[in-house]
């Protein structure tokens, strides 16, 4: 179990480096435009389209397990704050078992739609000139979902055993009390 | 049967006003057998719209052809001949002709139809916007005026075009266009002439240039209907839902262009000028459109593997003319939505088509 | 079970999925896809979590959201924003709740630039929570007090959704500027009010400053203001001169940020790892909660139950007062659950006709509307103001801490909404005399 919570949470990082890459080029790219524009009369070509399809799509998908992990995923505790431990804990490890469920649904599905934008070629025109190839961020769902999933399934064989799961020493870049604060 | 169908526009915008009149039509046609039911803007957003009536989440639905140019190419490819449109003096219905030609050329070309079909789809007919200019926050209509000016564009052929005469294209969506423009971000918007009220244009555009960069939006199938839905309809039923197609297809081009009209007041009311570009520009954007064809074509025939490409441009152009002189008598949307029918839609086979 | 039914009775499962701990971005998604299927056949609801989720994702304008988060965490670790609420605290300190007003003051700032409360939460949560609580305050009058002011983001102008709402009922996006401006300042005002009310009464809320400060100590504090008035600065200048467009300034907003750490000497990639890392898991999380909430407008729409409880409650009364107290309660009842695009595309066809029938102005009513949905965000169990300043504070501070420190807020925007509706000219007046 800990090997396995081990891989997973190695395979978790990936993701969680690639995407907060995502971001800061997100805002490089952005800043670029601006700045070619107003100094320099050129826009870049296509930042919108960039910015929307493989930024945004692969920072929405891809910390998905990440935010597992870290437990950053928004819940309500108003009800569950007065329940016994026992039962918070049953719910938990039930909600553990619906985010695995939805998670590979979402990743089958999403597999099938990326499979077939990639058989296609799809792309997307760009207002300023030529197109843009668009099929290989489609394949961030299935890969978020996926990886998600695993990790939802990992935590819920934890929650079951009483392995800890979560992440005491805090995000990867952080020291340990700094994680949310 | 109900079928739902999806557009991504308000309900009281020339869509969702021809799209009332389409769920009427097709009932009244069908004798209640089939009805349309109407989501302005809530069931799927444009950019779902291709994907969305494939999958069946709309039954039918308004799809942007050109958010998917691998998937439609030979449907796209009308919408990249739009500059034909600049190169001959204006005769008021361009727009309205340009219509016709897009969906007599589709619904006469099997390749074309089976683009959407590989799509689960069945294409319900198509329409155009009027034609497009420059809304600016000062008046553009020299060459001199173009050089460096700052003008959102969503077409790629017009980007080029633009940059040709000294301009800057911009790009981003056609809905920021009030903030870039009250913010001076952009001197000019490449938009059609009702967006003065749709997007309420009108309080900071200060000056129109009609005739530049023109142009028009062709590449939208207003009435796609998921195949699996299609096939499920009696003959009648699908006779029903083309009569429709020819009434919104109707419906919607004169809206658009009868909104250019009396979007014409609305400028005046607004104190804004509306002024034609001089014969140099005028001359400069027709020896582009000229040169620019040809590449265009072949683009499409090395990119999107449409060997017939040069046919398929000169067929379209031919029946481009021919609509030109169609359209000339026509007065009003009934007088349209009859041409529609007669010309295009009553030849199509309701047992054959999409089957 | 008629469709209605059905859509009444997924959106109860919701609820209880909700109360159990099931994340809110999952039951959103789970509830709606069931609920589609229940509807219309797996076939569909299959196609909806294909074509929705990726689709709402590649959002151009939704890229702000990530930028203004960026922006917040990267101020908070290169401890940008430390010299400001040191600033506020000590010129402020005579005034009770000074560093929660000044909070609320730099959420009416931001709003100014960005167009979405979400993106005006985003960018003060992380600068202002944490030094509140550090200097003793109340976490629920903290929290509460970014989340309802970034509220304030869609009112003054630049919005988004008075942009929407023009273009659906072709009202001019000027005038709703004007009177949404009139009532973004309003709301900022009664907010303020309130803290010091609040705080004047349970002092225990915002510890006072006890010592008092000399003339020099304030100067050397203003002067420690510099690097986040030089972001401001930068961000509004450029907004105003038209260098950038509201999407683009969480971008710009970041950038210099980094820029003015550097400059500083601040800037470390430490800080800059654990901004982009906090950034990534709190836009996945919010993102989540936004695809579910699209997904459950589908779900909606397709039952037809928004329409169905929009006529209900309309057939109370056909007086203009009822029609208007009707359509309130509808919005708050919606914007319980839905976010404002997804409730103004569900209920306007409705609901925009029967406020030209019964003689308000639509200019109004735009306004109002935005006002609503806006309560909407603050309000449980969906409320997304709340859930973007869960995603940048400190762990310990439960959901239900900030719900309840917004609860305040929101009995003070109710009272806004009946003195707009009894006193329209709050709205209309600017707009009429200089429109
Ligand atoms: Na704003
Ligand atoms: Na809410």
């Amino acid at each position: 179990m800990t090997r396995i919570n081990q891989f997973m949470r190695r395979l978790t990082d990936i993701l969680g480096w690639f995407s907060a890459l995502l971001v800061v080029l997100l805002i490089l790219h952005v800043g670029m435009d601006v700045v070619m524009r107003t100094f320099f009369k050129t826009p870049l070509v296509g930042t919108i389209e960039f910015v929307s399809i493989f930024y945004m799509v692969g920072l929405t998908f891809l910390p998905l397990a990440l935010a597992e992990r870290y437990d950053t995923h928004i819940i309500v505790e108003v009800l569950t704050e007065l329940m016994p431990k026992r039962v918070v804990h049953v719910l938990i490890i039930l909600a553990t078992l619906l985010i695995v469920l939805i998670c590979g649904l979402l990743c089958l599905r999403s597999w099938q739609e990326a499979w077939s934008q990639y058989q296609r070629g799809s792309t997307v025109l760009i207002a300023g000139a030529g197109s843009l190839v668009s099929w290989p961020s489609y394949f961030a769902l299935p890969v978020g979902f996926a990886v998600a999933a695993l990790t939802s399934l990992c935590k819920f064989f934890c929650l079951l055993t009483g392995t800890p799961f979560g992440e005491p020493a805090g995000l990867p870049a952080g020291e340990g009390s700094d994680v949310r604060g | 049967d109900t079928l739902n169908y999806g557009f991504g526009y308000p309900a009281a915008s020339t869509v969702g006003v021809a799209a009332e009149a389409y769920s009427e039509a097709v009932k009244d046609r069908s004798q209640g057998a089939v009805e349309i039911r109407n989501f302005p803007l809530s069931l799927v957003s444009l950019a779902e719209a291709g994907p969305g009536v494939r999958d069946g989440l709309a039954d039918v639905a308004y799809v942007l052809t050109g958010l998917q140019p691998g998937d439609f190419p030979r449907y796209n490819l009308f919408q990249d001949l739009q500059l034909i449109v600049n190169n001959q003096a204006a005769r008021g219905k361009e727009s309205v002709a340009y219509a016709g030609a897009v969906i007599e050329t589709t619904m006469n070309c099997p390749e074309c139809l089976n683009e959407f079909i590989a799509q689960n789809q069945v294409y319900g007919g198509g329409a155009t916007s009027s034609i497009n200019m420059a809304l600016c926050t000062k008046p553009v209509k020299s060459m001199a005026d173009l050089q460096g000016k700052k003008i959102r564009t969503s077409h790629a052929v017009i980007s080029r075009m633009l940059t040709d005469l000294g301009a800057t294209p911009v790009s981003f969506p056609a809905s920021e266009s009030y903030e870039a423009l009250s913010q001076g971000v952009v001197d000019c918007t490449q938009l059609s002439l009702p967006e003065l009220t749709n997007m309420s244009l009108a309080e900071v555009v200060k000056a129109v240039t009609l005739d530049m960069p023109g142009g028009l939006s062709s590449s939208v199938a207003i009435a796609n209907i998921n195949l699996d839905t299609w096939r499920r309809q009696t003959d009648e039923g699908r006779a029903a839902l083309l009569w429709g197609a020819s009434q919104i297809s109707a419906d919607i081009t004169w809206g658009y262009h009868a909104d250019a009209k009396s979007n014409v007041e609305v400028a005046e009311k607004h104190n804004v000028t509306l002024l034609n570009a001089e014969e140099d520009v005028i001359a400069k954007m027709r020896a582009f459109a000229e040169a620019d064809l040809p590449k265009t074509i072949a683009d499409y025939q090395s990119r999107y593997n449409i060997a017939n490409a040069p046919e398929m441009a000169e067929n379209f152009q031919k029946t481009y003319t021919a609509w030109l002189d169609l359209v000339e008598g026509i007065e009003d949307r009934d007088a349209l939505r009859a041409l529609f029918w007669e010309r295009i839609f009553s030849k199509v086979d309701p047992k054959t088509y999409g089957m | 079970m008629s469709e209605v039914e059905i859509g009444i009775t997924f959106v109860a499962l919701l609820f209880g999925m909700i109360l159990i701990r099931v994340p809110i971005g999952f039951a959103l998604i789970a509830v709606s896809f069931c609920g589609i299927w229940a509807l219309l056949g797996w076939r569909i609801a299959w196609g909806a979590i294909g074509v929705v989720p990726y689709h709402f994702a590649s959002n151009w304008v939704l890229s702000s959201v990530p930028a203004f988060l960026f922006m917040g965490f990267f101020c908070y670790h290169a401890r940008l924003t430390e010299g400001l609420f040191h600033a506020a605290r000590v010129w402020m300190s005579g005034l009770p709740g000074g560093l929660a007003v000044a909070s609320v003051f730099g959420c009416g700032g931001f709003a100014s630039v960005t167009g979405s409360s979400v993106a005006c939460s985003a960018a003060m949560g992380k600068i202002a929570v944490p030094e509140m609580t550090r200097y003793g305050y109340d976490k629920g009058l903290a929290t509460g007090s970014v989340a309802a002011g970034g509220t304030i983001g869609a009112l003054i102008p630049p919005s988004l959704i008075m942009i929407l709402f023009a273009v659906i009922a072709q009202a001019p996006v000027g005038k709703l500027f004007m009177g949404g401006l009139v009532v973004g300042l309003i709301t900022l005002f009664i907010y303020a009010a309130l803290i010091i009310i609040r705080v004047k009464i349970n002092p225990s809320l915002a510890p006072p400053v006890s010592e008092s400060y000399s003339m020099a100590e304030k100067l050397r504090a203003l002067l420690s203001t510099l690097p986040v008035l030089a972001i401001l600065c930068g961000v509004f200048g450029g907004l105003f001169a038209g260098v950038f467009t509201p999407t683009e300034a969480g971008a710009i907003g970041a950038l210099l940020s980094m820029a003015v750490a550097a400059l500083s000497g601040r800037f470390s990639i430490d800080a800059l790892r654990k901004s982009a890392f906090e950034t990534v898991t709190t836009t996945t999380a919010l993102m989540l909660i936004t695809i579910g909430a699209s997904l459950l407008t589908r779900f909606l729409a397709l039952s037809g139950s928004g329409q169905a409880l929009t006529s209900a409650i309309l057939a109370f009364g056909a007086e203009p007062l009822m029609i208007i107290l009707g359509i309130t309660l509808i919005y708050l009842l919606l914007g319980m659950f839905l976010e404002p695009v997804g409730c103004m595309m569900l209920t306007l066809p409705v609901v925009l006709p029967l406020i030209t029938k019964s003689g308000y102005e639509v200019l109004w009513f735009g306004v109002f509307l935005t006002k609503l949905l806006e309560i909407g965000m603050l309000t449980p169990p969906i409320g997304m103001n709340v859930f973007v300043i869960k995603g940048v504070v400190e762990k310990d501070i439960s959901l239900g801490q900030i719900f309840r420190g917004v609860t305040w807020f929101i009995v003070a925007d109710l009272l806004l909404v009946a003195a707009l509706i009894f006193w329209p000219e709050i709205v209309t007046w600017l707009p009429k005399t200089f429109g």
